[in-house]
């Protein structure tokens, strides 16, 4: 069953209208600092809940930009390219239409990947999914991909408000080296919510969410004359060998989720902090009209945050907390062949959990800004991140485990050039730093000269136990369209540098050139 | 009335919603964690007069994974492993027995596919004595050579016996399905496992005592009997087959009749014609391969007897030939490499494993083993060279050789007419 992607391209055409005209403009207008100022003190719209919108009583924004960056280097994980250019559509608004509050954003991204490595499959090879193919040879990768999210809140109903968020999001994939890979993912979700007022300071809300999920993945050769070896993955660096270049994978799954909130707000405080739960079950499946099921990955997110903005006349505060823990517990099927002409088919023989994921992280993060009007004149914004991942093959015993600190610098001056037209230069810079703490991988299977087992997992492992810097720039010019107008246009460039303390990750420029106007 | 119909829609959509997603929720909630297990494997050694056994091996191989358990038999023939990691094996017993009189059997006897997990741990294992051939194929080589040239292939016949053997009238077959495949055919008429069946049948020429192979000697048959290191065919080839023994003649203008002499074509499709295709090319992942002979007193006519003819079940326009399999002197299982031994074509009787190269156009091969005891190559008293042969092509053959024509210098016979 192929997606209807006919469809998919009336909602997204649907998405664009309604993310781009769904803001209105401001009275004087929105500086880049004051859309910055503005989104962040709307800390409802950080969360899982949309109807809680209604009581942040947000202003209405609108941005439309266009982008072209370009990536070159080897800090990247293993699967991902040397060389990456894409050029991206985003637009984002919030208003409030009759009683209801509405907020959408769109964005569509083509990407030109060069050289990436071992993967002959999966649209994103780090998505948590184990059962995916590889090969032996870089490729190049064309990818689009389309986004599209809506929050809509009713105002509040006495001391009740409903709300509902949408995500659409598909990536067409397209790896141009034999073996070829047409790959397709698409995800719709859904997360109705509720918000309750007690009081005038204090907001409580619960959530559900549904997600539907689905990857299709066909593998095939342009020569079919010359045949490649190719690796079905089934976990850490395990794998079955397979020669020629055919197999088409389906991968469909759901997510079910609840999330519960907390906010608190007075004159200079605003408090809100969010525990979220979700499981998210996919089938991995071979074939489509004789499927042979292949694996089941069973994921629980827990997440929980907790943001604490303080404001007075000159600055504003905030600090955060982040945590979340997953943990993927792979199910692997074992079936055989009937070739009976009544029932053929696969039939699953029997079934095992054979690997269990498990990723952490935790950050804390603390930001200044020294207010003038409705933007900020500087602002300076810290973060520490701890990320755990501890992987095992149960048997044979395989593990691979990290274990990286995450330090990040930034500061940003917001320049107020002189004359009219509320001319604009924001510059900012910013470092950070990465130091892995401990992490390797260890293969306790039989065959350890397995491409998989001896290039592919030492590769992944090396990156992830690595220690690495970055430095950054970003400036961006904006000013009024035209005296009187309150639409701001702006220019922005920026430009990061990686560098790894390995040979094999050594280093990585990033460098972007976006056009866009706040409404 | 709208409101209910609106509400029994929305109640509907929410309600499959639920069940399809469900149903992964519940394979995921009933899922238990993998254990090692332990297996016990009993043989069953059908040998008149059983009075011991020597060198008894009893292993367990998941070939897509990679993992080998091999544990020696005592007297009591059965076998404990334990720390096995469930999947699917294929369990072999292989060794020599001997009866009350001193007599060695060579014994062997295997299960293939076997699913292994929790609740399987009790197997059981008939042996018997071998049927030992005396032709076997020596060295297949079928992958093609670089540069996509595949009219290289070529195919040894090796007298393992301590007589001479007859080439003529021996017969020659590519099996079907010609890739090794999970999907098996569904035949339009159940032959309960008689017969093999061949794609395309030749048969060596000769009156009955015209190709004497003596012990030791073996016989090449090449697609096509030229030297392929030649400019004009493909420098990149590794294989001279110029005084090959035989050639798959397809009457080729492009690829003329060359000395060797040419194999007697027998059936392609229901017929006796060779068909529109210009050579005989077998598949270069590794096709499946028999030589049998027909026994005295038997016919064995599969154009004209249509009850040994087959075809897949609405495929009437693409007919096979049934080969009994009790006429199999060898066969031999090729394909695409180790992920392959679950999809096997060939039964278990005649080959319990498969050989690989693990590419194509690699200019690669699979040769037999020498059987070899004690650090010591055997021979027969008259010096011919023994190779091994336990009926299992992945334990018997050497995978991803350079091919050479009569390796081991292995006699040639004094009738080849190319030197």
């Amino acid at each position: 069953m192929k997606l209807k992607y006919t469809t998919n391209k009336y909602l997204l055409l649907l998405a664009f209208s309604m993310s781009f005209l769904c803001g209105h403009s401001q009275e004087k207008g929105l500086t880049p600092a004051a859309l910055d100022v503005l989104k962040q003190t709307q800390l409802w719209l950080t969360t899982d809940n949309a109807s809680g919108i209604a009581f942040d009583a947000p202003n209405s924004y609108s941005d439309i930009s266009i982008g072209y960056s370009k990536k070159h280097g080897t800090y990247h994980r293993p699967q991902n390219g040397d060389d990456a250019s894409q050029v991206k559509v985003y637009t984002e608004g919030l208003t409030k239409v009759g009683k209801t509050y509405l907020w959408g954003d769109f964005s569509y991204s083509h990407t030109n990947v060069s050289d990436a490595r071992f993967n002959a499959s999966l649209c994103d090879p780090y998505r948590g999914q184990p059962f995916y193919v590889t090969d032996e040879h870089t490729s190049d990768w064309l990818d689009k991909s389309y986004h599209l999210a809506f929050k809509a809140a009713t105002r509040p109903l006495g001391c009740v408000a409903f709300g509902l968020e949408g995500t659409y999001d598909v990536t067409l994939a397209a790896k141009q080296r034999d073996p070829r890979v047409d790959a397709r993912y698409l995800k719709l979700g859904l997360k109705p919510a509720v918000s309750i007022s007690l009081g005038t300071n204090d907001i409580v809300g619960a959530n559900m969410e549904y997600a539907s999920v689905k990857e299709e993945s066909s593998m095939s050769r342009e020569i079919y004359y010359v045949d490649h070896n190719y690796y079905e993955m089934y976990g850490l660096g395990n794998s079955v060998k397979g020669l020629g270049g055919e197999r088409s994978t389906n991968y469909f799954g759901n997510v079910w989720g609840t999330g519960l909130q907390y906010g608190h707000h007075t004159a200079s405080w605003n408090v809100i902090s969010q525990i979220a739960w979700n499981r998210h079950v996919e089938n991995v499946e071979i074939g489509y009209s004789t499927p042979e099921k292949e694996g089941l990955t069973d994921i629980n997110t827990y997440k929980a945050s907790v943001t604490v903005q303080h404001g007075c006349d000159k600055y504003l505060h905030e600090a955060g907390v982040d945590l979340s823990w997953r943990y993927n517990k792979v199910t692997q099927y074992f079936s055989q062949r009937d070739n009976s002409l009544d029932n053929a088919g696969w039939n699953v023989i029997f079934k095992n959990v054979r690997a269990k994921y498990r990723s952490a992280n935790a950050s804390l993060r603390y930001s200044l800004s020294r207010l003038e009007g409705d933007e900020y004149t500087w602002r300076v914004d810290a973060d520490v991140t701890y990320r755990m991942t501890d992987d095992e093959f149960l048997l044979p015993h395989t593990t691979m485990d990290s274990e990286n600190l995450y330090a990040n610098l930034s500061f940003k001056n917001n320049f107020i050039l002189r004359g009219s037209m509320q001319r604009r230069v924001l510059a900012s810079v910013n470092v950070g730093l990465r130091q892995s703490m401990s992490g390797g991988y260890s293969y306790g299977g039989s065959q350890p000269d397995l491409f998989t087992v001896s290039t592919v997992m030492p590769m992944e492992a090396a990156f992830l136990t690595q220690d690495a810097w970055k430095a950054g720039t970003e400036i961006t010019y904006s000013q009024l369209v035209k005296s009187g107008s309150t639409t701001h246009a702006w220019v922005k460039g920026s430009f990061d540098y990686y560098h790894g303390d390995s040979s094999m990750f050594n280093h990585l420029s990033n460098f972007s050139l976006t056009l866009g106007a706040n409404f | 009335m709208k409101t209910n119909l609106i509400v029994k829609y929305a109640l509907s959509i929410l309600a499959a919603t639920l069940m399809t997603s469900c149903e992964g929720f519940s394979d995921a909630n009933d899922s238990e964690e993998t254990s090692p297990l332990d297996v016990n494997v009993s043989l069953n050694i059908y040998v008149d007069n059983l009075n011991g056994i020597k060198d008894l091996k009893v292993s367990l191989d998941n070939y897509s994974e990679g993992i080998h358990y091999e544990k020696d038999v005592d007297d009591t023939h059965v076998v404990h492993l334990s720390g096995v990691v469930p999947g699917i094996y294929t369990v072999s017993a292989s060794g020599m027995a001997y009866d009350v009189d001193g007599t060695e059997y060579y014994v062997n006897g295997n299960i293939v596919n076997k699913p292994l997990h929790s609740g399987t741990g009790n197997l059981q294992v008939e042996v018997q004595g071998l049927k030992v051939s005396p032709l076997i194929f020596k060295e297949i080589y079928f992958c093609g050579s670089e540069g996509w040239y595949f009219r290289d292939q070529f195919y040894e016949i090796y007298n393992n016996s301590t007589e001479t053997e007859y080439l003529d009238g021996l017969y020659f077959a590519s099996l079907y399905p010609t890739n090794a495949t999970r999907i098996l055919p569904v035949w339009h008429r159940d032959d309960n496992g008689k017969y093999v069946y061949g794609e395309r049948v030749w048969k060596f020429p000769g009156t009955g005592h015209d190709y004497p192979l003596q012990p030791g000697e073996s016989a090449v048959i090449s697609q096509f009997a030229a030297n392929h290191k030649m400019d004009i065919y493909n420098p990149n080839s590794p294989v001279d087959c110029s005084h090959s023994e035989f050639e798959f003649n397809m009457n080729n203008p492009r690829f003329p009749d060359q000395p060797a002499l040419d194999m007697v074509h027998v059936f392609y499709n229901g017929k006796q014609e060779m068909g529109y295709m210009p050579q005989y090319l077998t598949p270069v992942f590794g096709g499946a391969f028999v030589i049998f002979r027909v026994p005295e007193g038997e016919t064995w006519n599969p154009i004209d007897d249509m009850s040994l003819q087959n075809y897949e079940e609405g495929e009437e326009d693409d007919v096979k030939a049934c080969i009994p399999i009790h006429y199999v002197l060898d066969a031999v299982e090729c394909g695409d490499n180790e992920s392959k031994v679950d999809a096997k074509r060939v039964p278990a009787v005649l080959d319990a494993g498969i050989t690989w190269v693990g590419a194509t156009y690699c200019g690669l091969g699979v040769s037999r083993r020498l059987l070899i005891q004690n650090g010591d190559t055997l021979r027969r008293d008259d010096g011919a060279l023994i190779f091994q042969d336990t009926n299992n092509s992945t334990s018997d053959f050497v995978r991803g050789v350079v091919p050479v024509l009569h390796r081991y210098d292995t006699g040639v016979p004094s009738w080849n007419v190319t030197f």
